[in-house]
């Protein structure tokens, strides 16, 4: 579970697509993903669209285009979500999407890159890459400027919000237009620390690729490198024992912990209570020892194997983490009730970037922010994998999106998880060797696989194919920022200036995740560019 | 009352100890105690087979010609691996898959500096 061989496509003809698209939406509502692979010898690009409905069915539609006409219709009329995904296949692949709201932007890849590169493209080689990036880093910065009539150019300010800000952890750049202090547009601008994972995976081999995607996050590194493993071992037909199931279960919640332990201390932070952010990430020490403690890396944990796990956890180790847990959770809701009994901070955080679940499911929403609003979308219980099907837990939801719910849910989604260590350390069976026999993967025989996990910050999706080599013939990464960055820009739309980083973090964003790809605002029916200087003579004359 | 709960918190942290480590303490000892180490080849048990430089994930390891040697009258080049420890991972990959358990991971805390060897 958690992974599927893709066996069922659904066949279309790329003039059909959103017919057959919307079709599918009113029994499957939710977009996971647009993949494209390239198949060198049959000279075509395949395009597979990836349907969730909320309960555990995918539906994979799939279509193929002839790589010397690469055009085909969008399907963002019918699902807002896919202007996204259709963009970032847009600019690796050279697609074009008729009618994709980014059509002719450059949103992922530099302002600089030639218009003829296209970096996933098989033929394409990784050194000539090198060489175009390293001659493009001169240019000068393009700025998204929003031509739109809704506003006078007299009343408006745009506003750079980045890449480089004492709010934001990670270099992003947020384009802001203001209306006195009232945000009415915003323009992500993403892409700065795009590193081309999905291709230096391609050039390696499946066992080195796991260390590879496992360094996509610093924060949730260890769900990557599972999900990775999820999709492999169904390739390879290998089973790992019940204790490293065990095992793994148990990193992956202390990793959702942590994460989560880190984002509420940010919380404080950025609503400039530091004493909160202090204490807490006091206590998330503790974890971190823990993570140490079980696989010998607090961050990244180079901990998982195909069939099982790196090395073997003794017992006294496991009675460790069942006691520090303990103590961890006597800490944290007494902690917890402190800070959420100063109203200063409930008021700030409470009715601020609200959202509903209609909204939240149209614009792709995943993770805790889907959750606040009601909807159970967890994936551990969807379609469980690890041992979360003998695990009893719940799905933490709340009452309706804005800050304070999200909280809200990620402050009990930490108990839940301290939940299930527990029962996982009472349940793992003892006397069983975790270690598999051989660690190398060697050869893959052919398949394609796609896995979902629930990450800390909501589901992530993998497609892997294999074409009997010792590398993978694609890698496909959408992690759940991704996902979220839509929603994230849009509720932003009303609030002012001083609530502009409250918003953003509250869908714990990770760009570096993300940043495998772009993504641009959704208004942007008259987006044009606008150079530095051109901006500069500009304002000199507005002076 | 809120306040009240927060005032005792202000006033622990003020009489306890830092939660911080002083440096000369993490100096004497080992990087922590659950540290995987970094990798160290024991020369005489390695026949040069390459799994480790094959596997390594951040290709860290440099096959390097060391010697000949004569097998059927035929002379071929020994190899063994080097490892550049500022591309390595410290992840215990080489020495989980060497057959031969030519490669330890060592934990003392030494100072690495380029071109180093251990
Ligand atoms: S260290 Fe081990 S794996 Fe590496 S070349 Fe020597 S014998 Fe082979
Ligand atoms: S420890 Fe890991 S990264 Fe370092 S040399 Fe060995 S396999 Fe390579």
């Amino acid at each position: 579970m958690g992974r599927s061989r893709i066996e069922d496509k659904a066949y279309t003809e790329p003039h059909s697509i959103v017919e057959v698209a919307s079709k599918t939406l009113s029994s499957y509502p939710h977009l996971i993903s647009v993949t494209a692979v390239h198949d060198e010898k049959e000279k075509s690009i395949e395009l597979i669209y990836t349907f969730s409905d909320f309960r555990g069915a995918l539906k994979n539609i799939s279509t193929r285009i002839p790589e010397d006409k690469k055009t085909l219709p969008s399907i963002a009329s019918v699902a807002p979500a896919a202007s996204i995904y259709e963009q970032e296949v847009s600019e690796l692949f050279g697609v074009t999407f008729d009618g994709n709201p980014f059509t002719g932007k450059r949103v992922l890849l530099p302002d600089c890159f030639p218009n003829n590169a296209h970096p996933l493209l098989r033929n394409v080689k990784q050194e000539d890459l090198e060489k175009v990036v390293a001659g493009c880093m001169l240019g000068e910065p393009q700025i998204y400027v929003t031509g739109s009539s809704r506003y006078s150019a007299e009343s408006v300010i745009l506003l750079p919000f980045g890449p480089y800000h004492p709010a934001l952890k990670e270099p992003e750049r947020f384009i802001l237009v203001l209306e006195g202090e009232t945000i009415v547009d915003v323009i992500p601008k993403i892409g700065h620390v795009h590193r081309g994972i999905e291709k230096i995976a391609e050039g390696r081999t499946f066992l080195q690729d796991l260390f590879l995607v496992e360094r996509i996050c610093g924060i949730c590194s260890f769900i990557h490198s599972w999900i990775f493993t999820l999709a492999v071992e169904e390739l390879l037909n290998v089973k790992p024992s019940k204790k490293a199931e065990y095992l793994r279960t148990v990193i992956a919640e202390l990793e959702r912990i942590h994460s989560h332990v880190l984002w509420i201390g940010l919380l404080g932070y950025w609503t400039g209570f530091e004493s909160m952010f202090m204490w807490i990430w006091r206590l998330r020490e503790k974890i971190m020892s823990l993570l140490d403690l079980l696989t010998g890396n607090r961050v990244h944990k180079s901990f998982i194997a195909f069939g099982g796990v790196r090395k073997d956890v003794s017992d006294e180790k496991l009675n460790t983490v069942a006691k520090t847990i303990a103590e961890f959770e006597k800490d944290y809701k007494k902690l917890i009730d402190e800070i959420m009994s100063y109203e200063p901070l409930v008021e700030r955080i409470k009715g601020i970037g609200m959202y509903n679940a209609e909204h939240a499911i149209r614009l792709g929403a995943v993770g805790p922010i889907i959750r606040a609003t009601g909807v159970p979308y967890d994936m551990r219980k969807v379609e469980p994998y690890g041992v979360y099907d003998e695990i009893d837990f719940n799905v933490v939801t709340g009452k309706g999106g804005d800050v304070f719910n999200v909280t809200m849910v990620r402050i009990k989604e930490v108990l839940e998880s301290i939940n299930i260590i527990r029962q996982c350390i009472e349940k793992m069976p003892r006397n069983e060797n975790p270690v598999p026999k051989t660690l190398v993967s060697g050869v893959v025989k052919e398949g394609e696989v796609v896995a979902r996990t629930e990450a800390p910050r909501g589901e992530l999706f993998y497609y892997v194919k294999a074409a009997n080599s010792r590398n993978p013939h694609r890698v496909k990464i959408r992690t759940p920022t991704l996902a979220n960055i839509l929603l994230a820009a849009d509720i932003l739309k009303g609030y002012t200036l001083s609530d502009v980083p409250v918003i953003i973090t509250s869908i714990d964003p990770c760009f570096s995740c993300m940043d495998r790809v772009l993504v641009v605002d959704k208004n942007r029916n008259n987006v044009f560019f606008v150079d530095f200087n051109k901006l500069r003579k500009e304002s000199r004359r507005a002076r | 009352m809120a306040q009240l709960t927060m005032l005792k918190e202000v006033v622990k942290s003020l009489f306890s100890k830092p939660s911080t480590e002083p440096l000369a303490e993490v100096e004497k000892g080992v990087f922590s105690p659950y540290s995987r180490g970094y990798p160290v080849l024991i020369p005489e048990k390695c026949t040069g087979c390459s799994l480790c430089a094959m596997n390594c994930p951040s290709n860290a390891i440099t096959m390097k010609i060391v010697g000949e040697k004569n097998v059927g009258g035929r002379t071929l080049p020994v190899r063994r691996p080097e490892f550049n420890y500022f591309k390595c991972i410290y992840c215990g990959l080489c020495a989980q898959v060497c057959q031969f358990n030519a490669i330890e991971m060592r934990r003392e805390l030494v100072i690495l500096r380029p071109g180093s060897k251990c």
